[in-house]
């Protein structure tokens, strides 16, 4: 039995009030397990970056409870919930990943800046930058890479402080079928051999043979698709 | 720091911009003190070396000692021990075709401002046609012992001596004997001199004589409270204009990184981690700035011709460094605060 590592239960989230309201996520009960790829599909509008910002602590839920390695993180203050980020929740985003003046190897060292214990040791990080292939990066700005680069470096980089959940916002937005492939592979490689939870919130399909779990969201309402 | 170095490392034509606005800005302001003070020290070097608390003149004069007349009979009141008797009257001074506006400053040699004359060369005037002149005036014109005309006198006066720190409303002082200025200044035998001057504070019961304090004195030369105000004006503009300068570059800087600033934030990097940052960039740039400035505007006083009058106080400069960088520190308030509001759920879906 795999390790339950983030859940929602009953989780809705409105915005606006009376004849403003708006539901964005409806009475959402879900559960992400570490070594397990969960894929989040569903068309614009429908919910699913909400779920991830619930997810990774940048909202609260309006009703229903968040569960983060069995404790509540619903009603964490700012200061907490940055802290349960950076600590536990590695991120990757579609853009903007990569801090711009930042070499590839500054940008672990900034993780090291605000959290200098528990990181990565120097074989995990050596292990995590030769299976990401980026070992020849690390002296790059960002702008010298492509697309795919900077993801893998992104990957990397939300790696870093060894979370025990990986979220992800469409992060083969901007790639083709091939990188696809390679980021897919990447985030399955990191569930399967890390014991992470992975999940991926997106629009692309092509990303489902590398997922344990599809689930898909339409009008704030989830359902899974497996 | 780490964001910040790293920052300017990589965006030198950026940060070389700002700089070079912080350093201009900055020049501007030393240069703008140091003749501000220039001028101010050219109003009063010579009031200053007297070492006087307090200047007794007639009403009417309304603080101008050029204007002031005292008859013999007040300052024989006035006198005494610790007082010293001055007639002081703007003149020109001749020499062969050359022409030159200066301040006769007539006075006793038993009395202290004498005494305390500080002479760069030659001695006090012992006769009636001696004088010592300002250090300050070109010698190669008004050389020891050249004689020169002075005012209304038809005596030749020959240079005996030159005095430092000689230089009263900007002109350049000529010390004399105090029966001369009344020669030179054209005025009958009942007046004695135009100021009193005292170690101590002074009161009078002549309602025709007013006292005025070191400060006052000062005050009331001719032009010098309004040169004042005006460098004074002029140099907090600058420093405004530095503030508002600051303030614009540091958020238009931020709002361009907005992005990456918000996914760090959702990343779970601190906002004072992201804050010490911007204040970290803030005083590096207001620091590199300043001293660049000031080490230019030193190299500039060794260009600017003598009759420029241009005086560094480190002190001054000091104190207007540290002004410009708490106004550069201020400048960062508004970038702190909206990097403080960002909102890290803005970078995630769209």
């Amino acid at each position: 039995m795999r390790e339950e590592k983030l859940a929602l239960e009953h989780v809705t989230k409105q915005f606006g009030q009376k004849t403003n309201l708006v539901t964005a996520l409806e009475d959402v009960s879900l559960a992400f397990k570490a070594g397990e790829v969960s894929l989040i599909i569903g068309p614009s509008g429908s919910g699913k970056s909400t779920l991830l910002t619930i997810l990774g602590g940048l909202q609260t839920p309006t009703d229903g409870s968040v569960r983060l390695n069995g404790h509540d993180i619903s009603d964490l203050s700012t200061k907490e919930a940055e802290k349960t980020r950076l600590e536990q929740i590695g991120f990757v985003l579609q853009a903007y990943n990569l801090v711009p003046y930042l070499t590839v190897a500054d940008q672990f060292k900034l993780v090291d800046q605000v959290k200098p214990n528990n990181n990565l040791s120097q074989d995990g990080f050596d292990k995590i930058i030769e299976t990401l292939g980026i070992q020849k990066l690390l002296n790059k700005y960002p702008g010298e890479l492509s697309g795919g680069q900077q993801q893998r470096v992104a990957i990397a980089r939300a790696l870093y402080t060894d979370p025990a959940i990986i979220l992800a916002d469409e992060p083969t937005a901007a790639l083709d079928t091939a990188r696809v492939k390679e980021v897919g592979q990447l985030f399955a490689n990191i569930a399967h051999d890390e014991e992470k939870a992975v999940v991926i919130v997106t629009h692309d399909d092509r990303l489902r043979e590398f997922s344990d779990n599809v689930y898909k969201i339409v009008d704030g309402k989830l359902s899974n698709t497996d | 720091m780490f964001l910040a170095i790293r920052e300017i490392k990589k965006e030198k034509l950026r940060y070389g911009l700002i700089l070079t606005v912080v350093v201009l800005i900055s020049y501007l302001i030393f240069i703008l003190s140091a003749l501000a003070l220039g001028l101010a020290t050219a109003n009063t070097a010579a009031v200053d070396s007297w070492q006087s608390k307090s200047f007794v003149m007639t009403k009417d004069a309304n603080g101008n000692a050029g204007q002031s007349l005292l008859t013999t009979k007040q300052v024989d009141q006035l006198s005494d021990d610790k007082t010293a008797t001055l007639g002081i009257t703007p003149v020109n001074m001749k020499i062969g075709g050359k022409r030159e506006s200066a301040q006769f400053v007539g006075m006793n040699n038993d009395e202290y401002i004498a005494k305390n004359l500080q002479l760069t060369k030659g001695h006090l005037p012992k006769a009636a046609n001696e004088v010592v002149l300002a250090d300050s005036v070109d010698k190669d014109i008004y050389g020891m012992g050249d004689k020169i005309s002075i005012g209304l006198s038809d005596t030749k006066y020959k240079i005996v001596g030159y005095a430092k720190n000689a230089t009263y409303n900007t002109a350049p002082v000529i010390y004399g004997a105090l029966a001369q200025w009344r020669v030179i200044k054209g005025v009958s035998d009942q007046f004695q001199g135009s100021v009193v001057t005292s170690k101590t504070s002074q009161s009078v019961d002549d309602k025709a004589l007013k006292t005025y304090s070191y400060q006052a004195f000062i005050n009331k030369l001719p032009g010098y409270t309004p040169q004042k105000a005006t460098f004074g004006l002029m140099i907090g503009f600058l420093i405004v204009i530095s503030l508002i300068v600051i303030t614009i570059f540091l958020y238009i800087l931020t709002v361009q990184k907005l992005p990456n600033l918000a996914v760090l934030r959702a990343q779970g990097i601190p906002n004072r981690f992201l804050a010490q940052n911007t204040l970290f960039e803030t005083f590096f740039i207001m620091a590199t700035g300043i001293v660049v400035g000031a080490v230019l505007s030193a190299l500039t006083e060794f260009g600017i011709p003598d009759s420029v009058p241009m005086a560094f106080d480190w002190g001054l400069m000091g104190l207007i460094a540290a002004g410009l960088m708490v106004t550069g520190l201020l400048g960062a308030i508004i970038p702190i605060r909206v990097i403080s509001k960002i909102d890290p759920v803005s970078v995630i879906g769209g």
